[in-house]
């Protein structure tokens, strides 16, 4: 999308200048919207056809070994005397590396060389705090406790497509609360817990009238004229994301009213995890737009009881990640898809004392969909050659990881949204 | 609670529940009586204006238009008449409490006028001068202050009900600067620490920098969030000196050095966090070599460094402008910011000096400071639950304020809430329709702001609006919108948007009715619309 000169903004009215406002950097964002789509009421733009990233943060911390296990690996059974799993615990993927049956719902998936594990991924000089680690995956920002960068490479991906607040769904999290990465000014993610949670609720005392209270909030908060020209630009951005979250909200209720998840999904019941994939198939397959969805499935931080742990959240994961792939496919949508998963580390290649493992640095994520080359890519785990707390040493940088995701999938320019250039690696065809 | 002198005159409508305030030694002013219509729309000079800011209640007509016209180029939208038609002196007030607290009362508005301008803000900056029967409240609720929802609900009935709304709101800037989150501090062990940092930043609100930092240096949610308990000797951590420099003091590129923080980390090492949550301070823990920090040179300590940092010419305009951009707007030109600094280095570093010296300035009382912030969740929040008047214990609050985007005691990074300098990063799709549904639920009740009494804080609330119209004898729906445009956005609106809201409480309805004074009455589903409107549209979500 063109962006706008400055100078062609003040034209058009857009970008409120004048004495003592320096026009922050949310309002260009949003300013930076042609005109026509900038004007309230006008049809937002669609975009539909275009591919689509869904992401699935594994919080917590992920154990790689116990996903995509080193099942023949001397060194392997030697030091997880209790949390080791032997040849009839894992559905071998090669000669050496095996799936854990509990994430068998996968199977399928990677039988159809619809699912890449790309091994050793993790950063230099790792911080294995969850909080900052966390940071650096969504922000880039690898010193991690500086917390100056207020962006995350989703959101400024989001950028660099030119999405406007005509646009409500580009980015779309499932769940109450919005990630980090996918922060950036004028980037307005809805977060949505449920069609219920997002939407302008009605007086419970005064069902009958929600329709006329709905218009009047909309008349009354599109209708003010600041003072100041700071009051006009909040002026504006009130009224645009009032406007916004009203489409948007409509949307999706539509949207919700209108998905059904195919028959042949079986999405798991109970799960708040497979509740918010639910929303982000509603958003994608009710044409709403979406270019990056996001959900988050948490609980990865097995200190202790490590196996009984990931007994209960491998299959929820598995077994969700698979019901999205069937529903996808029944609604022909899953060609427009590819999948990824993160997770801030891995974990200690020792299990600790209490049947877990502390906080690690590289672990295998994986991709999924039509257009990834399935398979296993990288070197399997080396368990010999640790760094001086016992972590194993990570092999593909993340940023490589992103990297080849926006480029070879998502067709951006990788340098432009990731800041720097980094290696495109083959995982994807 | 109030001194029993009698001879004090006892402030009007303050209602009984509100604890009420020590009365301040000085004569008080009385309020100044408006008399009919006000004169809309005349313009003051700057001069008059400050006049008029500085001397409350000498002359009503001298004051009547005030801030908005400051900089003689605002089209005022005119005070409005009716029964409680507004005087400068309000909007200058309501305006000071809103910024240097989370939007006054009725009662609070008519207590801070009669103290005049200076009287004000000398008041909100000495908060000991203030009883308060916050403890009370607090105590009785048998809070787990190890737990972190107990720890936030404390917090927010804090905001809610404390009569020193600045020292609250002064304690809400340094947990968005000083910050610290409980999901760092140690565990489940730790959360208490919390706690012990708020309440630390809470009795040095308007203490110098240095005595502040002095003591956040010290403080065991702090030695965890920024890894100063990891700093020794042999493996210096380099966390706690970096921020220090770059988000405390000084601000990045302001021209310290990788070898700055390196020996800064040095200079601070020594202190030792007990299990307890104690810190040592050990001489033999202490890196003794001679270290050079932004100039200075020797066996530098941990006092060296502060002294160092707040003493540094970057270090005044750093804080200041901080504390403009949350308090003020958030563009100030360095003449803005000049009285700040200047009462900074004067006064030894006095973080009150500068606070008064910023709301005396021209800048706070100007055009381009009213309405120049968009609230953040906790002034959205806690403002419309005291300004209803609205009686909680506190339970979800936090939560909702989450929602919005702002959790408190877990900040999203180590700089704090970006909203705090740039306030419109608190809006988007999904906060907005928070903020709306949040007016929404507190109109009606929900279990999120249930009333203490236990009965459904819907049947509470409708009761609270009835008795407030009571109060304030409001004798038609022009009187109710004139009333609350009053106390929540200084009747600054313009006639076709007050004539909305009126036809809005007009509209009638079926259902429930709530009585005007003089015997006519209103729907109550009208009243909940008007105010819905009126709490969730621009002149009110600006602050």
């Amino acid at each position: 999308m063109k962006r706008l000169s400055r100078r062609a903004m003040m034209k058009d009215g857009l970008l409120a200048v004048g004495s003592g406002l320096l026009a922050p950097g949310i309002f260009e964002a949003l300013a930076s919207a042609p005109a026509h789509a900038a004007s309230l009421g006008a049809a937002r733009t669609m975009v539909t056809g275009g591919r689509i990233l869904v992401v699935v943060q594994i919080a917590g911390g992920n154990d790689g070994l116990h996903a995509i296990v080193p099942y023949t690996d001397p060194t392997y059974a030697q030091v997880r005397p209790t949390l080791a799993l032997d040849k009839s615990k894992v559905m071998p993927l090669n000669a050496k590396m095996g799936l854990n049956n509990d994430l068998g719902a996968l199977k399928p998936l990677w039988d159809a060389g619809q699912m890449a594990v790309v091994q050793g991924v993790g950063y230099p000089n790792p911080n294995l705090s969850h909080f900052q680690s966390m940071y650096i995956w969504q922000t880039l920002d690898l010193t991690g406790a500086q917390g100056t960068a207020q962006t995350g490479w989703l959101g400024k991906y989001l950028q660099s497509i030119g999405t406007t607040v005509q646009q409500p769904f580009t980015g779309v999290s499932g769940g109450a609360l919005l990630p980090e990465a996918f922060e950036a000014p004028g980037i307005s993610v809805p977060s949505i817990s449920s069609a219920q949670a997002f939407s302008v609720k009605p007086d419970p005392r005064n069902r009958a009238g929600a329709a006329q209270r709905r218009r009047a909030l909309l008349d009354f908060t599109s209708s003010f004229t600041g003072d100041t020209d700071a009051q006009n630009a909040f002026a504006k951005l009130l009224a645009n994301t009032s406007q916004a979250a009203a489409t948007g909200s409509d949307e999706f209720a539509k949207a919700a009213m209108a998905y059904k998840p195919a028959a042949s999904a079986k999405y798991p019941q109970n799960s708040a995890f497979a509740d918010s994939m639910q929303i982000v198939a509603a958003a994608i397959t009710q044409n709403l737009g979406v270019r990056v969805a996001y959900v988050t499935l948490g609980g990865f931080d097995t200190h202790a009881d490590e196996a009984a742990t990931l007994g209960m959240l491998y299959p929820e994961l598995a077994q969700t990640i698979a019901a999205f792939w069937r529903d996808m496919q029944a609604h022909g949508m899953a060609e427009n898809i590819m999948m990824m998963t993160w997770s801030e580390f891995g974990r200690r290649v020792a299990e600790n004392g209490s049947g877990g493992t502390d906080h690690g640095t590289a672990a295998p994520q994986f991709v999924f969909g039509p257009g990834v080359a399935g398979g296993l890519h990288g070197n399997d785990p080396d368990l010999t050659n640790l760094d001086s707390s016992g972590n194993l040493i990570f092999q593909y940088d993340f940023r490589a990881y992103y990297a080849t995701i926006i480029q070879k999938w998502l067709g951006a320019d990788a340098a432009t949204v990731l800041g720097s250039s980094f290696p495109i690696l083959d995982f994807v065809k | 609670m109030y001194d029993s002198d009698a001879t004090q005159p006892v402030l009007p409508d303050l209602a009984p529940g509100n604890g009420g305030f020590t009365q301040p030694q000085q004569t008080i002013t009385p309020p100044p009586r408006p008399h009919g219509r006000s004169g809309g729309g005349k313009k003051f000079s700057r001069r008059g204006l400050l006049i008029g800011a500085g001397a409350v209640g000498v002359s009503a007509a001298a004051i009547t238009t005030g801030i908005l016209a400051a900089q003689g180029k605002v089209q005022l939208p005119g005070i409005i008449s009716g029964p409680t038609p507004v005087p400068a002196a309000h909007a200058q007030i309501a305006h000071l409490l809103r910024r240097a607290g989370f939007g006054a009362r009725w009662s609070e508005i008519q207590h801070y006028s009669a103290l005049g301008w200076t009287g004000a803000i000398d008041q909100l900056l000495n908060p000991n001068s203030v009883s308060d029967d916050l403890d009370q409240r607090l105590n009785a609720l048998g809070l787990d202050l190890t737990r972190v929802v107990d720890e936030q609900r404390w917090w927010v009935l804090r905001m809610i009900y404390s009569q020193r709304p600045l020292q609250e709101k002064m304690t809400l800037f340094w947990h968005g600067l000083l910050t610290s989150s409980y999901k760092k501090v140690g565990g489940k062990s730790g959360y208490g620490y919390m706690i012990t940092q708020n309440n630390f930043l809470r009795a040095h609100a308007f203490d110098t920098y240095d005595n502040i930092l002095l003591g956040i240096t010290q403080d065991p949610a702090m030695m965890w969030w920024l890894d100063l308990r990891l700093n020794r000797a042999q493996s210096p951590n380099e966390n706690y000196a970096r921020e220090l420099m770059e988000l405390f003091t000084l601000g990045v590129n302001s021209g310290y050095t990788q070898s700055d923080v390196h020996n800064a980390a040095l200079a601070l090492t020594g202190f030792r966090l007990e299990r307890d949550g104690t810190v040592q301070y050990l001489p033999e823990r202490h890196d003794n070599s001679t270290k050079t920090l932004l100039g200075h040179t020797g066996n530098l300590d941990y006092h060296d460094v502060i002294r160092i940092v707040t003493s540094h010419p970057a270090a005044g305009p750093f804080i200041c402008r901080r504390i403009f951009r949350f308090f003020v707007h958030e563009n100030p030109s360095q003449a803005d910011l000049q009285p700040m600094v200047d009462a900074y280095y004067s006064s030894g570093h006095n973080i009150g000096a500068v606070l008064r010296a910023m709301f005396l300035s021209p800048a706070f009382v100007s055009a381009a400071a009213y309405r120049s912030r968009l609230k953040s969740p906790a002034e959205f929040t806690i403002g419309a639950i005291r300004q209803l008047e609205v009686e909680v214990n506190g339970q979800g609050v936090a939560n909702i304020m989450g929602l919005m985007g702002q959790t408190i005691f877990n900040p999203p990074n180590v700089a704090g809430w970006p909203g705090d300098q740039q306030s419109a990063n608190w809006l988007n799709t999904g906060t907005w329709l928070t903020r709306v549904n949040f007016i929404n639920t507190l109109l009606n009740g929900t279990r999120a702001v249930q009333g203490q009494g236990g009965a459904a804080a819907g049947t509470n609330l409708t009761q609270g609006l009835q008795a407030i119209i009571s109060r304030q004898n409001l004798n038609s729906p022009a009187a109710v919108v004139d009333y609350f445009t009053s106390l929540l956005i200084d009747a600054q609106i313009t006639s076709d948007r007050r004539q909305m809201l009126i036809d809005t409480l007009n509209a009638g309805g079926s259902g429930d009715t709530v009585s005007l004074a003089g015997g006519s009455s209103v729907s109550a589903n009208s009243l909940r619309t008007m105010l819905y409107l009126l709490m969730t549209g621009p002149e009110y979500q600006l602050n």
